[in-house]
């Protein structure tokens, strides 16, 4: 017999259980849940921004691809970013905000399929870039929260290493509660992928229970949700 | 494993109470906690529904543990991850150094991690000639003072911005400030090289989801990003009991862990972790091992009562609504886990060393009522004590003989409660025994070895008759 079948053994016994008794609890079920967020656009577009600026990130509200690559353009340049990370889109092709930096004297990094050789590298790079978009698959509008999952083209990077974030998601994805976004983005994904749900630039309240914003990953946290 | 004993225990919370300045510190820090739960818990208006079936969850994931155990392994394998199950400390100590070693990392950053407290991990990694590294703002500074956390989720509780200033000049050689700014990015600025170039990560885990295969992990300061994400090699240490069954669990947990243990609707972080990177993927680790921990903790589940004490999410609350813990801190405890919680795991974690934490309680019972699965704490540590008392599977508390002096003579009243007659006669005694420091049918002042009973409070009178 292995250790590990040696401790659910105990495990087993201790549970004084020979055989499966009841199943397992029936499904709780996510919280039954409007489905009409669609119609809800605006409404959620709001209070996802009310509550991402509750906790630090700062909202422009809905916007156009266009006006999202200007606001980019307008970050890179009042933080003084010379260089950006720019995630591949969920939605839309994120060249148009890479391309717009790129006209504006930003060195942009646009993360692809690695070799193994180039690993250093470019975790090098990524870690010198000041700046990092990406589109998030999902938002929750009760909490204020970014859903991304990550890709070869998206790395987790992109929202860790950059002092600046600015976070773009479709009005359309964005959803009323966690659960919505946990089924959303679904089990097989959460099998396979690296997810992060992200809200608001990193803090900490280690000293005296103080909130200090921008701990280990971006001190700011630009968002918008996007329209068609 | 700890060592320390109820003298220990006695002296450290007896220096503890009266440190006045220690004590402030602890009644600013868990004010502020509660001030921003209660604001949070307001606000939602479904909190009391969600622990309620956060709760059920638990219950029923206890409730078929082995099942869940074999298949979260199983489906943690086929996502690519190396599991090991550990009996106890050392099993896990050793399968992690040995990691390491093979790693060849010569630092390991650490996310928050109680459990590799509990495995007393950091001493087995230095002995090995691994540097580990604490990334969490707290921990980092509570492993510069080479000491140990002093709180489950805020492990510098019990130090003033003005102690942290004054460390980090010492140690890391910059101009003192009080201003946890300034702190905070001194830290940041120390630590990002070190999370650049460290060869294996070291965290915790809050939930492993069976259906999945995934590991969770919460966190503000983004230490657990970091850890789990730019190493080669990350190590998952998890408790058994921290696995949920299914994906859409998750949501109740998540909706009253942050509620409770910080005041927030969500941390800041909530990372899922499936398994080792993909060839052509920048991030995440090569190798990902997963060690799940007994150690005790299926001794915890033979006992009917104890086994509530595995739905416990780690989120700290208890501690900050607890009147020893907020007057004593949690150094005074001796063992990592500390306040109401720690009182009842740390016995069967941790043994003799621990076996006197269950007294350690006023019982006031503040901690059912901020839990966020409902834990019945007080019924707990009073079904401790009784094991204690009968000596059922716990050791035996080698109490101060003072104490012992008055456990034996409730021992002998309690016998003697048995016989009504006999009480009856002996109350008729004490009364005439009494009569001469009676006023108004009360014991006021009493000589002797009584007049501690007395000094503080007054007793009615034994009455002759009625």
């Amino acid at each position: 017999m292995s250790a590990f079948h040696k401790i659910i053994a105990s495990v087993r016994s201790a549970l004084e259980r020979k055989v499966d008794t009841a199943p397992i609890h029936p499904d709780n079920g996510l919280a039954v849940l409007p489905s009409s967020a669609a119609a809800r656009r605006a409404e959620l577009t709001a209070q996802f921004g009310r509550e991402l600026e509750r906790v630090g990130g700062h909202f422009y509200g809905s916007l156009t691809k266009a006006e999202a690559r200007d606001r980019a353009v307008t970050i890179a340049a009042e933080t003084a970013a010379r260089s950006a990370i720019v995630g591949a889109g969920v939605t839309f092709d994120a060249d148009l905000i890479a391309k717009g930096l790129a006209r504006n004297r930003v060195e942009v990094m646009r993360p692809d399929r690695l070799k193994e050789k180039d690993r250093a590298a470019t975790r090098d790079r990524v870690a010198n870039c000041e700046l990092g978009f990406i589109e998030a698959d999902y938002a929750i509008a009760s909490t204020g929260t970014f859903c991304v999952v990550a890709t070869a083209q998206r790395p987790s990077s992109i929202t860790i290493l950059p002092a600046t974030n600015f976070i773009v998601v479709a009005a359309d994805r964005i959803l009323p509660t966690l659960a919505d976004v946990i089924a959303a983005v679904g089990p097989e994904r959460f099998a396979t992928h690296r997810v992060a749900l992200i809200t608001g630039p990193s803090r900490t309240a280690d000293i005296e229970k103080l909130i200090v914003i921008g701990v280990h990953g971006p001190r700011k946290l630009y968002a918008a949700a996007i329209t068609p | 494993m700890p060592q320390t004993s109820p003298h220990d225990f006695f002296a450290a919370s007896s220096a503890a109470t009266a440190d006045l300045e220690l004590r402030r510190k602890l009644e600013n820090a868990t004010g502020n906690h509660l001030h921003h739960v209660a604001e949070t818990r307001a606000e939602f208006p479904a909190y009391d529904t969600e622990r309620d079936t956060a709760r059920q969850i638990k219950e029923d994931a206890i409730q078929h543990l082995d099942e869940l155990l074999v298949e979260l392994k199983n489906r943690l394998e086929a996502n690519g991850c190396k599991v090991f199950i550990a009996a106890d400390a050392a099993e896990a100590r050793d399968y992690i150094v040995d990691v390491a070693r093979r790693s060849g990392a010569k630092q390991v950053v650490k996310g928050k991690s109680m459990t590799t407290e509990e495995i007393e991990l950091n001493p087995a990694l230095t002995a090995a000639g691994i540097e580990p590294v604490e990334t969490d703002l707290g921990e980092y500074i509570v492993q510069l003072r080479r000491e140990t956390p002093s709180h489950i989720i805020t492990p510098a509780i019990h130090l003033s911005r003005e102690d942290i200033g004054q460390l980090f000049a010492a140690k890391l050689g910059i101009e003192y400030t009080p201003e946890p700014e300034q702190l905070t990015a001194a830290a940041r600025e120390r630590l990002r090289s070190i999370f650049l170039g460290a060869g294996m990560g070291v965290t915790g885990a809050n939930f492993a989801i069976m259906e999945t295969g995934t590991l969770v992990l919460v966190e503000n300061e983004g230490n657990g990003r970091f850890s789990s994400t730019l190493p080669e090699t990350l190590v998952v240490l998890m408790g058994i009991e921290k696995v949920i069954p299914k994906l859409a669990d998750l949501s109740h947990f998540l909706e009253v862990l942050a509620r409770t243990a910080t005041g927030q609707k969500l941390t800041c972080y909530t990372n899922f972790i499936h398994g080792p990177r993909r060839a052509d993927e920048l991030d995440g680790p090569r190798e990902v091992h997963v060690v799940m921990i007994d150690n005790g903790r299926s001794r915890m589940l033979a006992d009917p009562v104890l086994r509530e004490a595995l739905y416990c999410l780690r989120c700290g609350a208890c501690l900050n609504v607890c009147p020893v813990y907020r007057r004593i801190g949690g150094h005074a405890y001796g063992v990592p886990y500390s306040g109401p919680i720690g009182s009842i795991v740390s016995p069967n974690l941790f043994g003799a060393a621990a076996a006197h934490l269950p007294f350690a309680s006023t019982l006031c019972g503040a901690c059912r009522d901020i839990c966020p699965v409902k834990i019945d704490i007080p019924r707990i540590l009073l079904h401790l004590r009784w094991k204690e008392g009968r000596g059922d599977g716990l050791p035996q508390v080698a109490f101060p003989r003072d104490v012992m002096r008055t456990r034996r003579a409730m021992h002998r009243f309690a016998r003697l409660a048995r016989h009504p007659r006999t009480i009856r006669l002996l109350t008729r005694c004490a009364a005439v025994v009494a009569w001469p420091f009676t006023r108004d049918g009360y014991l006021r002042r009493m000589p002797g070895a009584f007049r501690n009973w007395t000094r503080t409070r007054d007793f009615r009178a034994p009455r002759s008759r009625g």
